[in-house]
C-alpha cells in the first residue's frame, strides 16, 4: 500500500435497479498501479466501473475521484479530463480510420489545438503498436487491433485514472498476452482499474484485486493474498470429493477440489483462481444455508 | 510478437490545454468534412449537376436563359437532393454513437452534449456553402450564354438555406429519436406536402403556399416569363422566414441536446419573431406601383423598353432582355434576305410584349396605338421566350407576315398565296425556324387538320398557317432555298397580293396543291375575319 493520497476513495457505494441491487455498500480505495476487479456475471463490476468513470451516479455513498466529487457538474468534468475509459464491448465507427476514431475521441476530450492533438493521437497509437495501421479503416482491423484502438483512445491525454471494463474478452491468447502487457505498462505511474473474468489477467498485471459478488465486496488485497485464502484447502483426488465447495476434473484425469479437505487429502499449492472460487462458492453456500 | 514500451508523454503532451470552444469547432470541422464526403451528399451533387448539364443539352431554351427564373429553378432540386442528403446524413451523424455502440464512451468524454449538438449544426455550414456555390455556379454558367435578366440573390440563397433547414432538422430528429428511419420518413412527408399543398392552394401567390420551404412556380400574373421589375415573388421575406425556421430548429435541437433554457429561450423567441415577420411579409399583396407597372408593361410596353436599331430594323425590349436582340436579328435577317430589296429596306420594328393572365381582345388595339405613339408602327411581336426553335419560327413568321402584308399580325386575315409565302419565309429564315415550324406542325396539328397557329405572346392572337398552305411550304422547304427564293422574288408582288389564290401560288412556285379542307372542318379561331 502506498502512502500517497488515493486516486479513488469510495465509501458505502450503493446503487439499486428496480429489480435488484447492483451495488450494496461497496467501499474501497485505489492507488497508482493496476487493480483488478473480479467477480461473476451480475456481480456489479460494470456498474461500479461506470460509477467510477462518471457515467452514472450511485444512489448513496461517497465517492472522491482524483480529489473531486463526481456528483457535481464541475467535479464530474474535472474527473473526465483526467480519465481514460474503455467500456465493455466498446463500439467503433467502422468507416473511420484508426487515426480518425482516436482523433474524434480526442476532440471530445477537448484536446486542442489540432497540431498537438494529432501528435497526441499518433503517440497513443504508437503506444499500443498501431503506428502502421493509423490509416486503416476500423472495419478492416482484427478484434485485437480494435481493442488496442480502444485502449489508445483511453490513454489519450495521459489520464491519471484508466478504467478498463473486460478489455480482454474475445481476444485470442496471443492478443490477450499482448494486451496484458500494454495494461501493465499503462499502470506505471497512474491508476488503472481493470474489470475481468480472467484470474490470469489479475495474476499477471494487477498489484491489487477487489472481488465483487452480488454487489458486495468480498475481498480486497493483493493477488497472492487472494490465492492464500485457499491455502490448505485445495487437494487432488481420483474422484470428486463430496464435501468440496467446488471440484473439477483436470486434464490428467484427477479431480481438483476446494473446500475443507479430508484427513488423507493430497494438498497442493493454491492459485488465485482457487482463492477466488473458494470465496465465491463459500459465499454462495453460506447464502444457500441462510 | 512486437513489444511496445508504453512511455509517459512528455510534459508538452500532458494535459493538452482544453479550450471548449475550439474543441466544438474542431468537432464541427470533422463532422462538416464527413458530411461533405458522405455518399448521399456526393450522389446528390452528382445528380443535381447531371440534371443541370443534361438540361443544357436537352432544353434549347437554356441557350437563352432568363436568370430571374433560373435562380428559382435551382431551389426545388437543391432542397430535395442536397437538402435530403443533409437531412439524412446529419441525422446519421448525430445518431452515430448509438448506431455504433460508442455512446458508453462518449458519455464520459468532456465536451458537453449541447456543444456537440452545436458542432453538428455548425457542420452544416460547409454543406450550405457548397449549395450556394453550386447555385451561383449554375447561374454563372448560364449567364455566359446570352442570358436575360438578373438573378435575385434572395432566390439564389433560398436553396442553400433549405439545405441548412433540412440539415438542422436532421440534427433535431437525432436528438428526439434514436431511430434512423425518422429522417427518411420526414423527407417523404416533405415530398408529400410539395404535392398536396399546390393541389389545395393552386395559386402560387396563396399565402399557404409560402409556408413551404420553396415555391417553385413563377409569377402567376403572367402567362410567360416576366421582366424583373414586374415580379412580385417575396423572395426576401421568404428567405427571412426560412432563416427564422433554421434558427428555431437549431434552438430546438440545442434544447434537446441539453442546452440551458436560460440561453435557448431568448434565442427561440428571436427565431420565432423572425419567422413571424418573414411569414407576414411574404404574404403581403403586390404593391400598387408594381401592379400599375404591370398594366403599363402589357398595354404600353414602349414606356418601359429600350430600343436599338440594327440597319433598318428597330428592336425594342424590356431592359432585362436586350441581350437577345442579336438572336432576334438573325431570324429577321433570314426573312428579309428573301424579299425584294425595296421591301427589305423599309423600316420595320420588333417589339417585345407580355400578356397578363386572362387578357384578350382589347390588347391588340392598345398595342397598335402604343406602336404609333412610339414611332414604331405595326411592330412585330416577340415575347419573353427565346432560344428554342418554336420561338424562332414564331418571330420569323410574324416578320414574314409583316413584310408580306405591310401590317402587323392581328389586323386582318391571311389568305391564299400569302399563306404559302409567309409559311415558306418563316421556315427558311434559319435552321432553327425550319425545325420550329415542323415541330409546331407536329405538336399543334397532330391529326393534320388545322395547320399552325403562331400566337403573339400567348395573347390568343397571331397568324394562322392552315394545313393546306403549310404543306406546300414544307414541301418547298425541302427544295434548295435559293431556287425557291428566286421564284419568290420574281413573283413577289403576285404572291403577296391579297387576291392571289393558293392554286396560283402553287403554279408560280411549282409545288403540288393538297386538297382543300372538307367543309365543316374545325379550325382555331382566327379572330380576324374570313378569307374570301
Amino acid at each position: 500500500m502506498t502512502a500517497t493520497a488515493p486516486t479513488v476513495r469510495a465509501f458505502e457505494l450503493t446503487l439499486r435497479y428496480p429489480r435488484r441491487t447492483a451495488l450494496d455498500g461497496v467501499s474501497f480505495t485505489l492507488h497508482d498501479g493496476v487493480t483488478g476487479l473480479l467477480g461473476p456475471n451480475g456481480a456489479g463490476k460494470t456498474t461500479l466501473l461506470r460509477i467510477v468513470a462518471t457515467a452514472i451516479a450511485a444512489d448513496s455513498g461517497e465517492l472522491t475521484t482524483l480529489g473531486h466529487d463526481p456528483r457535481t457538474v464541475a467535479g464530474r468534468l474535472a474527473v473526465r479530463r483526467r480519465l481514460g475509459y474503455l467500456p465493455q464491448s466498446p463500439g467503433f465507427h467502422p468507416n473511420f480510420t484508426a487515426f480518425e476514431f482516436v482523433d474524434y475521441v480526442a476532440i471530445l476530450k477537448e484536446l486542442v489545438p489540432a497540431r498537438r492533438r494529432h501528435e497526441e493521437v499518433r503517440r497513443v497509437l504508437a503506444t499500443v503498436g498501431l503506428d502502421g495501421e493509423r490509416g486503416v479503416k476500423i472495419k478492416a482491423l482484427s478484434g485485437g487491433m480494435r481493442q488496442r484502438v480502444a485502449l489508445a483512445a483511453a490513454l489519450l491525454g495521459d489520464p491519471d485514472l484508466v478504467v478498463l471494463d473486460e478489455p480482454t474478452v474475445g481476444l485470442d491468447p496471443e492478443q490477450r498476452m499482448r494486451f496484458r502487457e500494454l495494461v501493465a505498462e499503462s499502470g506505471e505511474g497512474r491508476t488503472v482499474l481493470l474489470s475481468t473474468h480472467q484470474t490470469e489477467d489479475v495474476m499477471t498485471v494487477c498489484q491489487r484485486v477487489i472481488v465483487l459478488d452480488h454487489g458486495r465486496s468480498r475481498f480486497q488485497g493483493e493477488p497472492t493474498e487472494l490465492a492464500a485464502l485457499a491455502q490448505g484447502r485445495v487437494w487432488t483426488s481420483t474422484v470428486r470429493s463430496p464435501g468440496a465447495l467446488a471440484a473439477w476434473r483436470t486434464g490428467n484425469g484427477s479431480y481438483r477440489n476446494i473446500g475443507e479437505p479430508p484427513a488423507d487429502a493430497a494438498l497442493i499449492e493454491p492459485t488465485i483462481e482457487d482463492g477466488y472460487l473458494m470465496l465465491i462458492d463459500a459465499a454462495g453456500t453460506a447464502k444457500e444455508a441462510a | 510478437m512486437n513489444t511496445t514500451t508504453l512511455t509517459r508523454p512528455s510534459p508538452s503532451h500532458a494535459g493538452v490545454p482544453a479550450d471548449r470552444r475550439h474543441a466544438a469547432l474542431a468537432l464541427a470541422r470533422v463532422e462538416g468534412i464527413r458530411l461533405l464526403r458522405h455518399p448521399l451528399t456526393i450522389a446528390a451533387v452528382l445528380f443535381l449537376a447531371g440534371i443541370w448539364v443534361s438540361g443544357w443539352f436537352t432544353n434549347e431554351a437554356n441557350r437563352y436563359p432568363i436568370l430571374q427564373d433560373v435562380d428559382r429553378d435551382t431551389e426545388l432540386g437543391m432542397m430535395l437532393l442536397l437538402g435530403g442528403a443533409a437531412l439524412i446524413a446529419s441525422n446519421l451523424a448525430v445518431l452515430r454513437p448509438h448506431r455504433t455502440g460508442t455512446a458508453a464512451l462518449g458519455d464520459v468524454l468532456v465536451l458537453p452534449q449541447p456543444l456537440r449538438t452545436a458542432a453538428h449544426l455548425l457542420a452544416l455550414l460547409p454543406l450550405g456553402l457548397l449549395a450556394a456555390v453550386l447555385a451561383v455556379a449554375r447561374v454563372a454558367v448560364l449567364a455566359v450564354a446570352p442570358a436575360a435578366g438578373r438573378p435575385n440573390p434572395y432566390e439564389l440563397a433560398t436553396g442553400p438555406v433549405t439545405v441548412l433547414l433540412l440539415g438542422a432538422l436532421g440534427v433535431l430528429f437525432g436528438r428526439l429519436s434514436r431511430s434512423a428511419i425518422v429522417a427518411p420518413l420526414a423527407l417523404l412527408v416533405l415530398l408529400a406536402t410539395l404535392i398536396v399543398v399546390p393541389l389545395l392552394w393552386p395559386s402560387p401567390t396563396a399565402p399557404a403556399r409560402w409556408l413551404q420551404p420553396v415555391v417553385p412556380e413563377g409569377d402567376a400574373a403572367f402567362v410567360l416569363p416576366a421582366p424583373v421589375h414586374l415580379m412580385t415573388r417575396h423572395a426576401g421575406p421568404h428567405l427571412v422566414y426560412l432563416i427564422g425556421l433554421v434558427g428555431l430548429v437549431a434552438v430546438a435541437a440545442l434544447a434537446r441536446g441539453g442546452a440551458r433554457t436560460a440561453r435557448t429561450a431568448p434565442a427561440a423567441a428571436v427565431g420565432l419573431a423572425v419567422v413571424l415577420v418573414g411569414g407576414i411579409l411574404q404574404a403581403a399583396p403586390p404593391s400598387r406601383s408594381v401592379l400599375d407597372a404591370r398594366i403599363a408593361a402589357e398595354q404600353r410596353p414602349s414606356t418601359q423598353q429600350t430600343c436599338r436599331t440594327l440597319s433598318q430594323v428597330t428592336y425594342c425590349a424590356f431592359p432585362d432582355f436586350t441581350r437577345w436582340i442579336p438572336g432576334w436579328d438573325a431570324q429577321v435577317r433570314g426573312v428579309l434576305r428573301r424579299v425584294p430589296a425595296a421591301r427589305a429596306q423599309q423600316p420595320i420594328a420588333v417589339r417585345q410584349r407580355i400578356v397578363m393572365q386572362g387578357n384578350g381582345s382589347p390588347l391588340v388595339a392598345g398595342w397598335t396605338a402604343d406602336d404609333l405613339a412610339a414611332g414604331t408602327p405595326d411592330a412585330v411581336t416577340v415575347d419573353t421566350r427565346w432560344g428554342d426553335s418554336r420561338s424562332a419560327a414564331r418571330l420569323a413568321g410574324f416578320v414574314a407576315y409583316r413584310v408580306a402584308t405591310g401590317q402587323r399580325p392581328g389586323i386582318g386575315p391571311l389568305c391564299g398565296a400569302r399563306r404559302v409565302t409567309v409559311s415558306w419565309l418563316a421556315g427558311q429564315a434559319s435552321p432553327a425556324s425550319h425545325t420550329g415550324l415542323r415541330l409546331l406542325a407536329e405538336q399543334q396539328d397532330g391529326d393534320g387538320e388545322f395547320g399552325v397557329f403562331l400566337q403573339e405572346a400567348a395573347s390568343g392572337f397571331g397568324v394562322l398557317l392552315p394545313r393546306r398552305e403549310l404543306t406546300m411550304a414544307l414541301a418547298l422547304l425541302d427544295r434548295p432555298a435559293d431556287e425557291v427564293g428566286a421564284r419568290v422574288l420574281a413573283a413577289w408582288d403576285e404572291l403577296t397580293a391579297p387576291g392571289t389564290t393558293t392554286e396560283r401560288a402553287a403554279e408560280i412556285l411549282g409545288v403540288p396543291v393538297p386538297p382543300a379542307s372538307q367543309p365543316g372542318t374545325a379550325a382555331p379561331p382566327d379572330k380576324r375575319g374570313e378569307c374570301p
